[in-house]
């Protein structure tokens, strides 16, 4: 048997990692110009009104709740895909960042659409997600499995509880926000967190995590401080979850405890679950799809929900490990198929009629098979399903 | 004084409310290590079809009790056939998302019949109040904690002294060596959904005739507090989910007792829970099980 030949590409080649940057740095700035053009420009808002018939507003809201949900889902992902530990409170370190930010908005009378307040409250949104997140990871982080995941659930009621007993403006209401809603700038902040933590789960520290997910007793043996890792990953996904919370209350303008109980904890989990634990291209490409398969599904009305959840129950039940599995978008392998793609794009033409011909045969193959066996076919499906409902699914055992 | 004895007894028939569903979480955990979240709601299932048997159709009381039941078993069976079964050897964090998922199907159905408003529920029997002293009770109290504890007993003998009872602890302690054993591990898997979801039903008599309305969501906040109370007394610990029920019913009405704002009492409770896990990771029953290599 002949060996298969294995070719160790060295990471180091500078020439590489020079064209890796180039082909990155150009998607971005491709994907900030979409952005920009869809929503950004003055005559996008034309486009929406006059051409699309649609209500700009309104597309401008989905369009920040998709991106603060992103970053939710992301940094969800980093403590839940990545470590490894269910959490259920995410909505109470958002809830946290939400407030602090906006109770500095409100009370430092910051206008409407004021960049700079912005960023700031989302430094301060930061901050105290993050410390509160430590303050609960320090103690929480010893237990394991579903036992993290309820002790995490009940800090998440707990901070949502606090807040309604702390009585802003009525039972833990806080209206009066200075509204915000620069796409270009959330736009911007997302891509910058989606950039740090791609980086850092490839640095590292990422594998170190990543190492405490498989093994964590492995991993202490091998010298790496797993404790140490496990708050920090926890604090830094907590901390994230508070600048998602700032956005929220600039897109919004009130906030009310009730939308931070463990409801929208296990909603923001579902979206990360569903893109693959791991994957954060599937947590982002989730957050897109379940954000807009509700507005996508108006039209059946009352029964959106009703589908919504079986369409939630059958992906669960055909995809076990999430749409994407650990599956992540990398702009230079694209960069590279499509270069092969165009290089390719002569001899695949001059090939055409020869592959249409092969096709055609297979074609007539497959028809001069199925014919005479349709009936054989057809009942080995019928056999096929009839096993499936009495075993109640094809990966028993 | 007679008001902190009246809401104990209060928060006691709550409490055996909770320790019934919770005693379903338990078992579901116990076996198949998954936290059933549409648990909660196979309860507001039940009580719908009690609703619709006595005020829709006009069915007497015992037969729409005893259909409420029959369909909350079958329910029980077909969900975990159908959704969970074929999970059972994926990431225990998909058969959560399929739970999640089960709940929210079950709350969206019946909100799309029965629509969101609150339904009122008629009373099953006459309400009948005692007075001893300034101590009030009522006949519905009492019938429900000790139809509760009845039906614990009847549980712990069962698991205790049955074959299959002997057959489900087996398939939860180690599923491949009770398979080697000769044990039908789906068809006990099957029966403790079935004894769960039994559990469940009668709650849901129970919970009809002491909230006095109904709603789609009101599984979310009873599953909630239930699964709470099995986790505090150890999950997977038949006794544990009872002392934890009652233990959660008295914590809810505690700050009636003391006289502060009902708000206090998630804190109080979720703080009971946080220092009991952290004191105690297994809960007040369970036993520390030693890190293995």
């Amino acid at each position: 048997m002949m060996e298969k030949k294995v070719i160790y590409r060295s990471t180091v080649n500078p020439n590489l990692n020079k064209k890796r940057w180039l082909v990155n740095l150009i998607s971005l700035i491709l994907l900030l110009a979409l952005i920009y053009v869809v929503f950004g420009a003055s005559f996008s808002k034309d486009i929406f009104k006059t051409i699309l018939g649609m209500n700009y507003r309104q597309f401008v809201s989905i369009f920040i709740s998709i991106l603060y949900t992103i970053i939710l889902a992301v940094s969800l992902n980093l403590s839940t895909g990545c470590l490894g530990e269910m959490v259920l409170g995410h909505a109470g370190f958002m809830a946290v960042g939400a407030y602090a930010g906006s109770l500095f908005l409100k009370y430092s009378g910051a206008a409407a659409d004021d960049n700079m307040a912005t960023i700031i409250a989302i430094l301060i949104g930061f901050v105290s997600a993050g410390i509160i997140g430590f303050l609960v990871g320090m103690p929480v982080l010893r237990l394991r499995g579903d036992y993290l995941a309820i002790i995490t659930l009940s800090f998440g009621q707990i901070i949502s509880t606090v807040i309604k007993l702390l009585n802003f403006d009525g039972s833990g209401k806080l209206t009066g926000i200075p509204l915000n809603r620069n796409i270009m700038l959330y736009a911007v902040i997302v891509i910058i967190i989606v950039l740090v933590i791609f980086t850092f789960m490839k640095s590292r520290h990422g594998r170190a995590i990543l190492s405490i997910r498989e093994d964590a007793i492995a991993a202490e043996a091998s010298g790496i401080p797993v404790t140490k890792y496990k708050v920090g990953t926890f604090t830094f996904s907590a901390a994230l979850a508070g600048i998602a919370g700032v956005l929220f209350a600039q897109n919004i303008g009130v906030l009310q405890p009730v939308k931070f109980e463990f409801n929208y904890s296990i909603e923001i989990l579902v979206i990360v679950v569903l893109g693959g634990l791991g994957s954060f291209t599937g947590s982002i490409v989730a957050t897109i799809v379940l954000l807009l398969l509700p507005e996508v599904l108006r039209f059946l009305q009352d029964y959106r929900l009703i589908i919504y959840s079986t369409l939630l129950i059958i992906i669960m039940l055909t995809k076990p490990n999430g749409l994407l599995g650990r599956y992540e978008f990398s702009a230079y392998a694209t960069y590279k198929k499509m270069v092969r793609f165009f290089k390719m794009f002569p001899q695949n033409i001059k090939n055409l009629p020869q592959n249409i011909k092969k096709l055609l045969l297979k074609i007539k193959d497959f028809f001069k098979y199925f014919g005479p066996n349709m009936k054989k076919i057809f009942k080995k499906m019928g056999n096929n399903i009839k096993t499936f409902l009495k075993r109640g699914g094809a990966s028993d055992e | 004084m007679s008001n902190i004895i009246n809401q104990l007894i209060n928060g006691i028939q709550k409490g055996s409310i909770y320790a019934l569903v919770a005693l379903g979480y338990t078992m579901v955990y116990g076996i198949i290590k998954l936290i059933n979240f549409a648990h909660g709601d196979f309860i507001m299932v039940a009580c719908f079809i009690i609703y619709s048997g006595i005020i829709l159709f006009g069915l007497p009381i015992w037969l729409s009790l005893i259909l409420s039941l029959i369909f909350a078993v079958l329910l029980g069976v077909v969900t975990e056939k159908i959704a969970y079964k074929p999970l059972r050897n994926s990431p225990r964090i998909t058969a959560l998302i399929t739970a999640i998922a089960v709940s929210l199907l079950l709350q969206n159905i019946s909100q799309k019949i029965f629509t969101s408003n609150p339904k009122i529920a008629r009373e099953l029997i006459e309400l009948q109040v005692y007075h001893i002293g300034d101590i009030v009770i009522n006949n519905i109290a009492i019938i429900t904690i000790s139809v509760s504890i009845i039906s614990m007993i009847l549980l712990a003998i069962f698991v205790n002294k049955t074959r299959t009872g002997k057959a489900m602890r087996a398939v939860s302690e180690n599923p491949d060596a009770a398979r080697l054993m000769g044990i039908n591990n789906n068809k006990t898997i099957t029966i403790t959904f079935a004894i769960g979801t039994l559990l469940a039903g009668i709650a849901a008599i129970m919970y009809y005739s002491y909230s006095g309305y109904l709603t789609p969501t009101l599984g979310g906040k009873l599953g909630l507090y239930a699964f709470v109370a099995a986790v505090v007394g150890g999950i997977g610990i038949i006794p544990g989910a009872m002392l934890g029920g009652f233990l959660i019913g008295i914590i809810e009405v505690l700050p009636y007792m003391v006289g502060i704002a009902p708000e206090y009492s998630d804190i109080i409770l979720f703080g009971t829970l946080i220092l009991i896990l952290l004191f105690k990771p297994t809960g007040i029953l369970g036993k520390n099980v030693g890190e293995k290599v």
